[in-house]
C-alpha cells in the first residue's frame, strides 16, 4: 500500500511528539512522560531535541514564550493537518493488517 | 561538578543549535538526570544527535521541505568532493610525470590519448566550478557588504593564513628542487620526498579550509532560484567530469600497466613489476569515494528537478 507518510512508523518521535502536543502545549520532560505513558517510548534528551528542531523548522510546532528555561511547545494548525495525516495512513496500514490477519485467526 | 558534566553534552551540538535550544535542552537533562552525572550510554545518544545536527547545519545533508534548501545542499555536497577529488587529481598528476618516456614508442599515442581525456574533463570539471563562483559573486559582494564577514571572518582567516604558510613552502621546496637530479627529486633523496609528502598535506589543508570557507558563505547567501539551479544544473556537470577523469584515470592506468608497469612502483627501467602501486590504488579509491558521494548529490539534484519547483510545498503528512 502506498504510504503518503514516506513509512512512518507509529514509534517515530515526531510522530509521538505531536501525538502528545494534540492535547496541549508541554515543554521537553512533560513531552517525555506523556510520550512514556501512551506509547510506553522513551525518548532521549537528543531524540526528543533533534526532533523538536525538525518540527519546528516546519513549522509544524511553534515555542511559546516562557520565563523559565523550560520552554514549552504547541502544536500548529499545519502540525495538526499532518498528524491527522499521519494517523489517517497508520489506521490504513492497522485495517490492511487485520484484514490479512483475520483469515490467519480463523484457521487457528 | 555534575553540573558541568551536563554541560558539556552541548560540546557536540553547533553554535546556532546551542543558542536557540541549549537551555531547554539543559533544563531536560536536570529534569532528567536531577544532579547525577550523565551515564556513558546517555553520552553517546547526545554525541550521535548532536553530530547530526552538526550534520544539518553545514547544509550538505539538508532535507529540508524546500527544493531550493535541497538542491543548495546536494550543490554543497558535491563541491566539497570535488575538493576530495581535486586532491587525488593532485596525486595522480605527481604520479604520472614522465609517463610518456616510459611507454614504448608504439604504446604512446593511446597512453597520451588517455591522459588527454584526463585533463580535457578536469579541466571541464574546474571551469564548471569556476562559472559557479563567479555566478555567485554578486550575493558574495552583497553578503559582504551586509557584515557577512564576521560570520565567516574566522574560517577566512585561517585560509588565509594556510595559504600564505603553502605559498612559502611552495617556493622554498621549489628552489631546493632546482639543486637536485631528476633521480633525487623522484625518491632518491629521503630528506626532500619528505618534504614533499608535508607540502602535499599542506596543499590538502589549505583546500579543505576554502572548501569549509566556501560552504560557510554559500550556506549564508541570498541566492534567487535561478542561481540555486544555475549552481545546481553545474554541479551535476562537474560530477560528470568527475566519473569521466575517473575512468580515463583507469584507462590510463591500464596502458601504462600493460607497457610500463614498472613505471608506476618506481622500479628500475624495463624491469617487470606489479602495475599495482599503493599510490595509484589510493589516488583511484580517492577519487571514487569522491565520485560515489558527489553522485549521491547529483541524484539529490536531479530529485528536486524531477519534484520541481512547483512541487515546493510538500503534502502534510510527507512533512513529518
Amino acid at each position: 500500500m502506498p504510504s503518503t507518510t514516506g513509512l512512518r512508523r507509529s514509534n517515530d518521535p515526531p510522530v509521538l511528539i505531536l501525538m502528545s502536543l494534540a492535547t496541549g502545549p508541554k515543554h521537553g520532560h512533560a513531552l517525555i512522560k506523556d510520550i512514556e505513558l501512551f506509547a510506553g517510548v522513551h525518548l532521549g534528551a537528543g531524540a526528543l531535541y533533534g526532533a523538536i528542531t525538525r518540527l519546528e523548522e516546519r513549522g509544524l510546532i511553534e515555542a511559546l514564550r516562557s520565563d523559565d528555561r523550560r520552554r514549552p511547545y504547541r502544536i500548529t494548525p499545519a502540525g495538526t493537518q499532518a498528524l491527522a495525516s499521519a494517523v489517517e495512513d497508520m489506521r490504513k496500514l492497522a485495517h490492511l493488517g487485520a484484514s490479512r490477519l483475520a483469515p490467519l485467526w480463523s484457521a487457528l | 561538578m555534575r553540573r558541568n558534566h551536563q554541560q558539556q553534552l552541548l560540546r557536540w551540538y553547533p553554535h546556532s543549535w546551542r543558542e536557540r535550544y541549549g537551555d531547554e535542552f539543559l533544563a531536560l537533562v536536570h529534569d532528567e538526570l536531577g544532579e547525577k552525572t550523565p551515564t556513558f550510554r546517555y553520552q553517546i545518544a547526545c554525541a550521535r544527535a548532536g553530530l547530526h545536527q552538526r550534520l544539518r547545519a553545514g547544509e550538505l545533508f539538508a532535507r529540508g521541505t524546500d527544493p531550493a534548501v535541497q538542491l543548495r545542499s546536494a550543490t554543497l555536497l558535491v563541491l566539497s568532493m570535488w575538493t576530495l577529488f581535486v586532491l587525488g587529481g593532485l596525486s595522480l598528476q605527481k604520479t604520472s610525470e614522465h609517463f610518456a618516456r616510459a611507454l614504448p614508442r608504439g604504446a604512446r599515442p593511446s597512453g597520451q590519448d588517455a591522459f588527454n581525456a584526463v585533463e580535457i574533463f578536469a579541466i571541464a570539471s574546474l571551469a564548471a566550478v569556476v562559472v559557479g563562483v563567479v555566478a555567485t559573486l554578486p550575493a558574495i559582494f552583497r553578503f559582504l557588504r551586509s557584515g557577512g564577514w564576521l560570520d565567516v571572518r574566522s574560517r577566512a582567516r585561517w585560509s588565509f593564513f594556510a595559504s600564505g604558510v603553502t605559498a612559502g613552502v611552495v617556493a622554498l621546496v621549489s628552489l631546493w628542487a632546482h639543486h637536485l637530479s631528476e633521480f633525487q627529486r623522484n625518491g632518491g633523496d629521503g630528506l626532500y620526498s619528505a618534504a614533499f609528502a608535508a607540502l602535499a598535506l599542506l596543499v590538502a589543508l589549505t583546500l579543505v579550509l576554502w572548501t569549509s570557507t566556501a560552504v560557510a558563505i554559500a550556506k549564508r547567501l541570498g541566492l534567487s532560484r535561478s542561481i540555486v539551479k544555475l549552481e545546481s544544473a553545474l554541479s551535476v556537470a562537474v560530477v560528470v567530469c568527475m566519473a569521466a577523469v575517473t575512468i580515463c584515470t583507469g584507462w590510463w592506468w591500464t596502458e601504462l600497466a600493460t607497457h610500463a608497469s614498472w613505471f608506476l612502483t618506481g622500479a628500475p627501467s624495463g624491469s617487470t613489476s606489479s602495475a599495482i602501486s599503493a599510490t595509484m590504488v589510493v589516488t583511484v579509491s580517492v577519487m571514487s569515494m569522491a565520485v560515489l558521494c558527489a553522485s549521491l548529490g547529483a541524484a539529490r539534484i536531479v530529485g528536486s528537478w524531477r519534484r520541481g519547483a512547483g512541487d515546493a510545498t510538500p503534502s502534510n503528512s510527507s512533512a513529518l
